[in-house]
């Protein structure tokens, strides 16, 4: 009898515990039928806490408007939101990267918007608008956008590299840190690779091409980072010298004592661009529209692009010039960026992580 | 009271957990198993309908189920490793008189669980990061030249998974070794039998019933386990939990996640299953 019931003790908790293995998530916050309320998603950690500073609190200010911020990231929103079904949904304006609004468009999830309500339209960069447009409709409003580069470690490697192709020099080898590719920094880097030689992702040649380089890193990777955290832990404790990633980031991890450096790639960098968009069935679509005119009003958006070290989606904007030295914006350098086609990368991703983990597992 | 007013009396006092569990634990696992059966779209969206596409992606590609075996064979690993640290600070601790000391070892031997899983796996990142604890040491005794890669290595994630999951032995174990019977001992060295015989004869047996709670415990957490792993170890820890994580916060395919932890479930199961019921025969043979 005890053997009956350690089995059985043992199968409740298998049960139980199996159970903890998906999170589906739940309904969150729903939005409010009082037309004074706003739910608002933001990336947790100091961008949102910058978010609620330059948009949030004069938008409450001058509007009586009650904003109820959602801190967490792409995956928990969009799941929310797929659960919602395009009605009713748990928040009004959402902030989304492009992996994520693509699918979110395509199931119907995000309403698409009347440009004419926005004030600022006019001043929004034209490139990045065009990533948030879908089907001839524009959905979205460009935010930020990050430009994937190369962040190296500056006491370990005394001359900067210049371009892509330097990662795979035998001077790092053992010191490179490399971001899978279902994790963005991975993707876009892999999709620079890709573009090398003008490939694109949608040529299976070009994907091979880029698969036979990465090969080259076998054995010489030290972490392979799947966030934010992770990235600093690495280049912090000295785990990683160089790794892809964005410019913002690593520019605040400089200013935070790391001695970190960052390098635009001569043959281009790549964008990261976070858009917001309103969402379908939003009870309060009238209020969230005006909380788009707040977003991409140029005075709000510059002390957010100086905090977070991302240039703005206004042209309009006259930086700083510690910023205007660093950060390369506008029209121009974002229509030399090689930006990750989301239409062919993410019904791809599942076996280019497979041949991805082939190489580095 | 009758009987029957007993009875129910007593299904009473087990209906808010009956409805708890059926509310919050059921009822999801319910709409999981039916969304592993939906369809996608190009963009991984469920769709209305029925398909076994996805448990035959999780069964034919190695991506899913190489994980599976990894995470069985790990899982494994761990729960012997846990079974084998645990027993002798189980002993200590069963050992010891009702007391003072004997409760600042228990508290010792728990406090991990006192503290968030992801606070005790950083500690590991800490310990075995380039410039970590055990680098410095390594390399300030001559011992290695160059800081050796010790995180995202499997031998790292078994440590620190062994480590997290090692209280869930050392408690089914103390109650076990606790309750056994000292006159057993006496009476098995009285007629002739040593302390080490006593102890493979008497006291393993004996306590045999939890090593097996223990190990299922460990088992069945670590098949599940990805937060460790993902710390230490990374993202391309070929792991079941990780590869389901990766499913939903960035591919954003439900459906092959839910498919993949049912496929996690069941292997869990079966196992837990087999396991107990060696046991039980094993017990049969030993007590008739």
């Amino acid at each position: 009898m005890k053997g009956i019931r350690l089995a059985a003790a043992g199968t409740v908790a298998a049960l139980a515990l199996a159970a903890c293995g998906v999170d589906t998530g739940g309904t969150g916050g729903q939005s409010s039928s009082d037309a004074r309320e706003l739910t608002v998603t933001a990336f947790a950690g100091p961008w949102g806490e910058l978010f609620k500073k330059s948009f949030v609190e004069p938008f409450e200010r001058d509007t009586g408007t009650k904003v109820n911020l959602v801190y967490g990231a792409n995956a928990e929103w969009l799941t929310k939101l797929r659960a919602s079904g395009g009605k009713n949904p748990p928040f009004d304006v959402i902030a989304f990267t492009p992996d994520a609004s693509r699918p979110a468009v395509a199931a119907g999830l995000l309403a698409p918007l009347d440009s004419a309500k926005l004030t600022h339209y006019k001043q929004l960069d034209p490139v990045l608008l065009s990533k948030s447009s879908y089907e001839g409709k524009q959905y979205g409003v460009p935010l930020t956008t990050g430009s994937l580069g190369l962040l190296y470690r500056t006491d370990k490697i005394k001359k900067a590299p210049s371009d892509w192709r330097d990662i795979f020099s035998k001077e790092y080898c053992g010191h490179v840190a490399l971001p899978p590719l279902t994790y963005n920094p991975g993707l876009e880097f892999f999709s620079a690779l890709v573009a090398q030689d003008g490939g694109k992702m949608s040529d299976p040649a070009a994907v091979d091409r880029a698969f036979k380089e990465l090969e080259k890193l076998k054995g010489c990777v030290s972490s392979f980072p799947a966030n934010a955290g992770n990235v600093s832990t690495a280049i912090e404790n000295g785990d990683a010298w160089i790794i892809p990633f964005w410019d913002g980031r690593a520019f605040a991890m400089e200013q935070a004592g790391t001695p970190a450096g960052f390098v635009y790639p001569k043959s281009g960098p790549v964008g990261a661009l976070t858009s917001y968009f309103v969402t379908s069935g939003s009870q309060n679509s009238e209020l969230a529209t005006k909380f788009l005119d707040y977003l991409t009003a140029a005075q709000n958006q510059k002390p957010f692009a100086q905090g977070t070290w991302y240039a703005a989606g206004n042209d309009s904007i006259s930086y700083d010039k510690a910023f205007e030295d660093r950060i390369e914006h506008g029209p121009q350098v974002f229509e030399k960026f090689n930006w990750v086609d989301y239409t062919v990368a993410t019904p791809k991703l599942n076996e280019w992580q497979q041949r991805w983990n082939q190489i580095f597992g | 009271m009758t009987r029957a007013t007993r009875r129910w009396r007593g299904a009473g006092y087990v209906l808010p957990l009956v409805v708890f569990l059926t509310a919050l634990f059921l009822v999801p696992l319910v709409q999981l198993l039916r969304l592993s059966f939906n369809p996608v779209d190009a963009y991984n969206a469920a769709l209305p309908g029925f398909t076994l596409s996805h448990y035959g992606r999780v069964l034919t590609e190695p991506y899913f189920y190489g994980a599976l075996l990894h995470t069985l064979l790990t899982a494994v690993l761990v729960a012997v490793l846990c079974v084998l640290l645990a027993y002798p600070a189980a002993y200590l601790l069963a050992g010891r008189r009702p007391g003072t000391l004997r409760t600042v070892l228990f508290v010792i031997v728990i406090s991990p669980l006192l503290t968030s899983v992801v606070v005790r796996t950083y500690g590991w990142v800490v310990l075995l990061s380039g410039n970590g604890v055990v680098n410095r040491v390594l390399v300030g005794s001559g011992l290695i030249d160059q800081p050796a890669q010790l995180l995202t290595s499997y031998p790292a994630v078994v440590v620190s998974v062994t480590h997290v999951l090692l209280p869930f032995a050392i408690i089914p174990l103390t109650t076990a070794l606790g309750g056994l019977d000292h006159n057993l001992h006496r009476a098995s060295q009285t007629l002739g039998a040593g302390p080490v015989r006593t102890f493979l004869r008497v006291t393993v047996p004996l306590s045999l019933p939890g090593v097996v709670t223990g190990a299922l415990i460990v088992f069945a957490l670590a098949m599940g386990i990805y937060i460790t792993p993902l710390l230490v170890g990374g993202v391309t820890e070929p792991l079941a939990g990780i590869r389901v994580y990766d499913q939903v916060t960035t591919v954003f395919d439900y459906p092959v996640a839910a498919a993949l932890s049912f496929a996690l479930l069941v292997i869990t199961l079966l196992s837990t299953t087999l396991l107990g019921g060696a046991f039980r025969i094993w017990e049969r043979r030993l007590y008739g």
